[in-house]
């Protein structure tokens, strides 16, 4: 991304508007231009420099105003910042040019109380279809809000009122309702299929139902505390959320943090990725009734488990990171015992992946299935291996690296084929990469003290914190108004973007396919909801 | 990626069989034999009072509100530590200058009554 050219290019399309350029630390540039020109400014971004990948929005309130951030990527950061009147805010639908930004605008729309004018489908997507009154991140506007209190439609009542029969015996239609206890996965989340025959026509998803309001929680409490808050947003990838959320604390701070700490993150962050892939293969296996890889997967992913124990004290909540730092070591002992365990572990991967690959039952549920092209994956914003499969080179630990990785050899696995059969090699394929990167900072290790001293206080700005999750790009929007606290975080986690793409998938598969799309799309529903 | 034979997974899940045959049982008979934890673990929270200076350092750290500190005096204190609020995260321990305040090994902590975990450290004057 050159940036110099696409400001060039925008002070270019808007003459008359004053355009403000402030470069804000880890390589993020923020744009400020009004409300009415940021429909305008995206399609600029998109049709002149091909810039479509949407990170996330995030909206805030910054007292005289209601403040909207687009944070684009390619290569680098770019956010597009905005303001908006408190009184009826409302700005026009980037989802016309960027269909993945739908999920960020209606997130945004419920906990701001902005409209955004022209959204295809402005249905609350956290909050309960009953919340009435102020947004949840709006403070002090109760009285704007008290009046308004229209609860939106339930998924059902919507499905109802848009004129769907749950049963029409003549075309064999029929709505089938699934979830939210238990629906294939063992995460709440709701979805209404409409098949006709055996035939999925149509999809309608539900989230929130474990929605614990942490962005609101990190605002009323210090930095430190923080931490431990962040680790529990996702129960499989804790570490990189303390790792995105210290890394950008630290650069509020200017904080150099020693090598061997980074190091040290890196480990814990690959270590967590190999435990996130096992743990995927397994309920992946076992949605599509493959019961013994299940048990296999999940015993040989104890191995990481247990050296993550080992190495922090905890097995999902690692409380590894400070700001400044880590606060866990490993000696030359234990690093050689860690080292022969790998060396285990990677023999067992083998034996997976021949298994997959030969397997022919496996191949027959999974091939040509959940078909996402190249083009889909850009429109829709998707990160990770999800956008891997499908051809799209991208990979965060190599193009922004972070923590370790820059010294780091890291081969990036990509394929073409963007079938759930692609995803299921692929990941496996990660895992050989994150063994080989565990192996390099093992035998690498730097000497050094583990932390510098962090002051309590942050100074006040503002950070876009980005790391390469095991679903792929994960965003933390931190700002700092000089006191003890936050004054915002904003999270996005990976899977929000694979959300998105689930009707996608879904719309024209066998209904017995369902179980095998949705499995292999690796969706984590906690982390999406916060 | 893409070289799949027509090739039957049972060869490779055989040595896989083999090999689960003659691993030992590895689950333990916990809780009717005893379980053993390494030292690194993050158990129940415990202080040591006579090294507690009353900084109360802990406490503002503390995530989930799971310690309190009441003063009578500058050196009269309790540190009330509850056991059901705590989320074993460690913070205390990393923040105590004089080590007073460790994690235990100790990690089922079950009570049928809350108050019952509620714990507290006087300094002995
Ligand atoms: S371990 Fe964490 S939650 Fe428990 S008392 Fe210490 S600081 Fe509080
Ligand atoms: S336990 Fe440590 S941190 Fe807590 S009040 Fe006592 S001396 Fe201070």
């Amino acid at each position: 991304m050159n940036v110099d050219s696409i400001l060039g290019a925008l002070r270019e399309a808007f003459p008359a508007v004053t355009l403000e350029f402030q470069p804000g630390l880890l390589d993020e540039t923020f744009v400020v231009l009004s409300a009415d020109c940021v429909h305008p400014a995206v399609r600029l971004l998109i049709e002149r420099f091909d810039i479509r990948h949407l990170s996330t929005i995030t909206g805030q309130d910054r007292g005289s105003e209601i403040e909207l951030l687009y944070h684009f990527w390619d290569g680098r950061g770019l956010t597009l910042r905005t303001s908006l009147a408190r009184e009826d805010s409302h700005i026009a639908t980037v989802v016309d040019l960027i269909p993945g930004a739908a999920f960020y605008e209606r997130e945004v729309s419920e906990m701001l109380g902005v409209t955004f004018d022209g959204h295809p489908d402005p249905r609350r997507l956290l909050l309960p279809e009953d919340w009435s009154g102020e947004p949840p991140l709006r403070q002090g506007d109760s009285a704007q809000f008290a009046e308004q209190d229209v609860p939106s439609p339930s998924i059902g009542t919507a499905i109802a009122d848009s004129g769907h029969v749950v049963w029409a015996k003549d075309t064999g239609r029929m709505i089938i309702p699934i979830g939210p206890q238990h629906p294939l996965l063992k995460e709440p989340l709701s979805y209404l299929l409409t098949v006709e025959g055996e035939l999925v026509t149509d999809e309608s998803l539900r989230i929130g139902y474990v929605h614990r309001g942490i962005e609101r929680l990190c605002q009323q409490r210090s930095y430190v505390q923080n931490i431990y808050l962040l680790e529990r947003v996702c129960g499989i990838c804790s570490h990189i959320h303390t790792t995105t959320y210290c890394q950008g604390v630290e650069a509020l701070l200017g904080l150099e943090v020693p090598q061997r700490a980074l190091h040290l993150r890196t480990l814990l962050c690959e270590l967590e990725r190999i435990h996130s892939h096992l743990l995927w293969l397994g309920v992946f296996s076992e949605n599509i009734g493959f019961t013994t890889i299940f048990m296999y997967a999940w015993r040989d992913r104890e191995i990481t488990l247990d050296i993550m124990e080992e190495l922090s004290g905890g097995r999902v909540s690692h409380a590894a990171n400070v700001i400044g730092g880590v606060r866990t070591d490993v000696d030359k002992e234990q690093g050689h015992s860690i080292l022969g365990r790998l060396e285990d572990l990677e023999r067992q991967i083998e034996t997976f992946r021949d298994v997959i690959r030969h397997e022919r039952s496996f191949q027959m549920r999974t091939r040509e299935l959940g078909h996402l092209s190249f083009e889909q994956v850009r429109s829709h914003c998707v990160v990770g291996p999800m956008a891997r499969a499908s051809g799209v080179d991208v990979d965060l630990r190599r193009d922004a690296p972070y923590a370790a990785y820059d010294g780091l050899d890291l081969r990036v696995v990509t394929a073409g084929g963007g079938d759930v059969w692609t995803r299921t090699q692929m990941r496996v394929q990660e895992i050989f990469e994150s063994l080989h990167l565990c192996r390099q900072v093992l035998k690498e290790l730097p000497g050094g003290p583990l932390t510098v001293r962090a002051p309590r206080r942050v100074p006040a700005g503002e950070v876009v914190s980005r790391a390469e999750a095991p679903r792929g790009e994960l965003i933390y929007y931190i700002r700092s108004d000089g006191s003890e606290r936050p004054a915002r975080v904003k999270v996005r986690t990976p899977t929000m973007t694979a959300l998105i793409t689930l009707s996608e998938q879904l719309r024209g598969i066998n209904i017995a396919d369902v179980p095998a799309v949705i499995g292999g799309t690796d969706l984590c529903i906690a982390c999406v909801d916060r | 990626m893409d070289n799949t034979s027509r090739s039957h997974s049972l060869v490779y899940l055989l040595p896989e069989l083999w090999r689960t045959l003659r691993t030992r049982r590895i689950t333990v008979r916990f809780p009717f034999g005893p379980l053993e934890l390494p030292s690194y673990f993050r158990g129940r929270v415990t202080v040591d009072p006579a090294l507690c200076n009353g900084c109360g350092l802990c406490v503002r750290d503390c995530p989930a509100a799971a310690l309190e500190l009441e003063r009578e005096s500058r050196d009269e204190f309790r540190l009330i530590f509850y056991c059901d609020r705590c989320a074993f995260c460690g913070q205390c321990e990393a923040v105590c200058r004089t080590g007073a305040i460790v994690l235990t090994n100790e990690f089922a902590p079950a009570a049928a009554d809350r108050n019952a975990l509620r714990e507290e450290f006087s300094k002995p004057s």
